[in-house]
């Protein structure tokens, strides 16, 4: 069947079969930032945002992503709406010494994202670990990823109340 | 000095691509499938497709492989794709290959045509003299029966006989005085038996009868059977390769951790000239499996495939694919007889080890070399025999890993040395035996031919003890269990109110480097430095982790002061990255050798003329270190140790264990960088905690990681975890339930079913002592009367 999508904020027509997993379909789409780990949904490494929430693709059929916005890694590095906060958990991950092997970055950032827009607190130490508990990553332990998490989102919110201390002058001025 | 060269060179044999395989796509490429039958042995006399294959679809099989179908390797030969005779479900017989991957799905649904008979014809692997026994070859069925025949000869690769069958049968009987019919037919791939001290007096013999009396004699006797099969469990990138085959350059895209055994294997299977293949090494995470030596026989399936459609073609395991028949752990087994005299020292040791390794595994010497080395794991007993021996069966390949390879050994021999300790009602605690037969250079007492170079044993015992607390806990939680479970039934057990709790003590030894393997030589490690026209530094080597890169740049940078570095992975045919990849020793090896042309570069400065290169190797003095043909000596040029304690509640509601703490003190030598020490350590205790136990990932929240300040050099820790946790976490389970856990891994019913098991056990020998006993007052009734 033809599949209509929001892939990487661009409106595509693809042909897969409805019980395929979208893991399948976007690495077809030569997608190679969701990679193919467990295939059961315990390791994290096919993590996309679907709604702008971190999901795992290995689990999503591909007809309930008909008209549902998807973003993948790839995009999620380059856009501009996406790379500073992308350019934030890089900077972070690498001083706490995360290793970026290549197969789970997908999972690490998505998840670090994902507790972002749920505004959780860096010292918040059980819901960061609750986060990631299930990320099955073969390069980095949890205390260094919880550490790194933690850093990651205390940057995010001197960002984002740079960023809206900025929109309010804008506006003050305007 | 050998000049190295760019990658665009004609003569580069060997560079590295920054990518995932599975993530490469090439013009025109097809995707190819293996064909697996189910059967577990027997004879597929032939297979098809359940539908007609479309135009562009094919199959090949082992009769299209244009050189060799066998390949040849340390313990026997291995089809690259089955000839019909099975050796284990799911060996490959054939490659599908076409265009588009989800119609190859499709097609994938073969159908096997085997004979109904086929345990009667190809019996399994049995010892020759068994076979030469049952006159198989003799059946009246097989006179003049060409069809048989023919199978059987198929079977065992002979395509070069007449048609007679009386001659082919002649031939097959002659055949059973050959050296490869009994390389086909045993089932024992590799043995060894090792002893050594005084009741033994060089008696080979004799060794088991002198053994045995021995033990008879002894005050405090000990024997278990331990059995291991732990395996992490994997999650990344699957087996595989890409390969674009022409008449003039073969381009090989593999995740290889062996590029030079993939270019022999390939090779000998597509009759390629060697200097025709280009091997282009992908990333890879791949350590703990059959990979190091499978990926060769998949990069020639998809060579094989590649020159026969005409196309790039690319293989990719499923995740079933990998982890049956790539990730496949088989069980070894070790049973250890320990005696001891009154003050705790080891008198004899006698382990009998069986290694389960699959239908085939190039490894099984090796395997076998290593778990005898490590047998008696950090002790020196005054006698020692170890016997030994690598079993075929009819199950896939057993994956190797040669950073883990001994961790069954220490697994064993660090719940014996508990066990043993038990004999002694308290009168010493498992530290102080380990103590009084602990392998050092102060301690003459034992006759263990195999040497380690490491120091600091006790002082590291002594620091994990205090982090842990350790003789404290475990007496106190020893005289608790040794109050509440004498006699105790199952209920009265549980029925305690409090979690039951134990504590378990565990310590070994990581050798890198190792100087015994007949496939490379760790002697011969060698590295290569270039100093470039503008000043900066290149370093020549296979790919390594970024932890690695970053020290290495930091050597040179305090040697040269320079941060222009970078590493060349492209090397000319012969030269270069021709170990397997995990025996590189990258820290404790090559680091040093690093160090050494650094020097080197810097004591010559510019004279002579930009770029120079200079390469260092091992001292030709380290393989004087071990002796082959004795199997005695120094056994690693570098080895690091490892003490730690593991501590358990024991719920009674839901019969699960809880890991309350674990405390590791490492003897690694200098630290290059104590951070990136830490996390490997903290990345190894997580993947055994999801190793032990099978589908679920026991947690700890609490682990504790300390280090032996040293200057000594640098060893290799990053296995260290493995060859102590699974022993100490057993420990303190039994321990904490007052019963033996002899077996990892274990599932969520084990604890609940070994409880059972000895309640049932508690049980009969309760009826059996009241029948007893009723029979006694029975007798004597009865002689009163009389």
């Amino acid at each position: 069947m033809q599949i209509r999508m929001n892939l990487n904020n661009e409106i595509i027509s693809t042909e897969a079969e409805p019980s395929e997993s979208l893991l399948t379909v976007l690495r077809r789409e030569k997608l190679y930032s969701v990679k193919c780990g467990c295939t059961k949904g315990f390791c994290g490494n096919c993590t996309v945002l679907m709604n702008d929430k971190p999901v795992l693709s290995c689990l999503v059929p591909a007809c309930m992503v008909q008209n549902v916005p998807v973003i993948t890694l790839e995009y999620f590095q380059k856009n501009e709406n996406y790379s500073k906060i992308y350019n934030i958990i890089k900077k972070d991950f690498n001083s706490v010494g995360i290793q970026m092997c290549g197969y789970c970055n997908a999972g690490k950032i998505f998840s670090t994202y994902g507790l972002m827009k749920q505004k959780v607190e860096p010292k918040d130490k059980y819901n960061i670990i609750a986060a990631i508990k299930n990320l099955c990553c073969c390069c980095t332990d949890i205390e260094t990823l919880t550490n790194g998490i933690s850093k990651s989102l205390r940057d995010y919110i001197k960002f984002t109340s740079a960023f809206n201390q900025n929109t309010e002058n804008t506006e003050k001025e305007n | 000095m050998p000049k190295k060269k760019n990658a665009s060179d004609n003569n580069t044999s060997f560079t590295s691509v920054d990518e995932f395989y599975s993530d490469i796509s090439l013009k025109d490429m097809y995707y190819a499938q293996m064909i697996r039958p189910i059967q577990e042995k027997g004879i597929v006399r032939n297979f098809s497709p359940r539908s007609d294959l479309p135009a562009e679809y094919n199959i090949y099989r082992a009769s299209d492989v244009p050189g060799s179908n066998l390949i040849d390797t340390p313990c026997g030969k291995i089809p690259l794709l089955s000839t019909g005779s099975i050796s284990y479900a799911g060996e490959p017989i054939g490659i599908i290959v076409g265009p588009d991957e989800r119609t190859l799905n499709n097609l994938n649904e073969i159908n096997f045509d085997t004979d109904g008979n086929e345990i009667h014809i190809y019996p399994t692997k049995n010892s020759p003299n068994e076979i030469y026994s049952t006159n198989f070859f003799d059946s009246p069925h097989l006179e003049g029966n060409m069809e048989e025949i023919k199978i059987i000869s198929d079977a065992l690769n002979l395509s070069d006989f007449s048609d007679s069958p009386q001659n082919r049968l002649n031939e097959i009987k002659k055949m059973q005085d050959d050296d490869c019919f009994e390389e086909l037919f045993t089932s024992v791939l590799a043995q060894k038996k090792i002893f050594s001290g005084p009741i033994f007096d060089g008696n080979k013999d004799e060794a088991e009868e002198r053994a045995k009396i021995f033990f008879e004699q002894s005050p405090n006797v000990v024997q278990n059977c331990w059995s291991y099969k732990v395996k992490a469990p994997y999650f990344l990138e699957p087996l595989g390769a890409i390969c674009s085959y022409t008449e003039e350059l073969t381009v090989i895209y593999s995740p290889t951790q062996w590029p030079d055994n993939l270019r022999n294997v390939v090779s000998t299977a597509m009759n390629i000239p060697k200097e025709k293949i280009l091997i282009k090494k992908t990333k890879n995470f791949n350590k703990g499996t059959n990979s190091i030596w499978y990926d060769s026989f998949v990069a020639a399936h998809a060579c094989l495939a590649s020159q026969k459609c005409g196309h790039p073609v690319k293989i990719v395991y499923s995740k079933e694919e990998q982890e049956k028949f790539i990730d496949a752990m088989q069980e070894i087994t070790i049973v250890h007889k320990t005696a001891a005299n009154k003050e705790g020292r080891i008198t004899l040791m006698h382990i009998d080890i069986d290694v389960n390794t699959g239908a085939y595994n190039p490894f099984a010497d090796e395997i076998l070399n290593r778990l005898c080395i490590s047998a008696c794991g950090c002790y020196n007993p005054l006698n020692v025999l170890i016997t030994a021996k690598a079993i075929s069966s009819n199950n896939p390949p057993s994956s190797v890993n040669f950073e883990q390879i001994d961790s069954a050994a220490f697994f064993a021999v660090e719940n014996q040395i508990n066990i043993l300790c038990n004999k002694y009602n308290g009168k010493y605690s498992p530290l102080e035996i380990r103590q009084k037969n602990l392998n050092s250079s102060s301690n003459n007492y034992g006759s263990l031919p195999f040497k380690f170079d490491f120091t600091n044993q006790e002082n590291t015992l002594q620091q994990a003890n205090k982090m842990s607390s350790f003789e404290r806990r475990n007496l106190s939680y020893f005289m608790s269990n040794k109050k509440s479970f004498a006699n105790a039934s199952l209920v009265e057990k549980l029925n305690l109110g409090l979690p039951r709790r134990g504590i378990g003590f565990a310590c070994a030894f990581e050798g890198s480097g190792y100087l015994g393997s007949d496939l490379y030589d760790s002697a011969n490690l060698s590295i290569s430095v270039t100093k470039e026209k503008d000043g900066s530094i290149t370093i020549h080597s296979a790919p390594v982790s970024q932890n690695i890169l970053d020290i290495w740049k930091q050597q040179v940078f305090e040697i040269l002061e320079t941060k222009n570095i970078k590493i060349d992975s492209a090397f000319e045919q012969g030269k270069g990255a021709n170990h397997p990849e995990s025996v590189y020793s990258n820290i404790s090896v090559m680091t040093k050798l690093l160090a050494k042309c650094c020097e080197s570069i810097k004591s010559k400065g510019d004279s002579e003329g930009l770029p120079f290169t200079v390469t260092k190797r091992n001292a030709s003095s380290k393989n004087r270190l071990w002796n082959t043909e004795t199997f005695s000596g120094q056994p690693f040029m570098n080895t690091s140790f490892m003490a730690a304690t593991v501590e358990i509640d024991f719920d009674n509601t839901t019969y699960r264990e809880i890991v309350r703490e674990i405390n590791i003190v490492v003897n690694g030598g200098k630290l290059f960088n104590s951070l990136a020490a830490k996390n490997t350590i903290r990345l190894a205790v997580q993947k055994v905690l999801s190793s032990i136990m099978q589908a679920e990932i026991v947690e700890c929240d609490n682990v504790n990681i300390s280090f032996i300040k040293s200057d000594d050099e640098p060893s290799q820790i990053g296995e260290l975890v493995f060859q102590v946790i699974p022993a100490a976490y057993t420990q303190a389970i039994s321990q904490a339930i007052d019963c033996a856990v002899n077996f990892l891994p274990l599932n969520s019913d084990s604890i609940f079913n070994m409880l059972k098991e000895q309640e049932e056990i508690r049980e009969a020998k309760k009826i059996t002592n009241e029948i007893r006993e009723e029979l006694e007052s029975t007798n004597a009734d009865q002689n009163e009367f009389e």
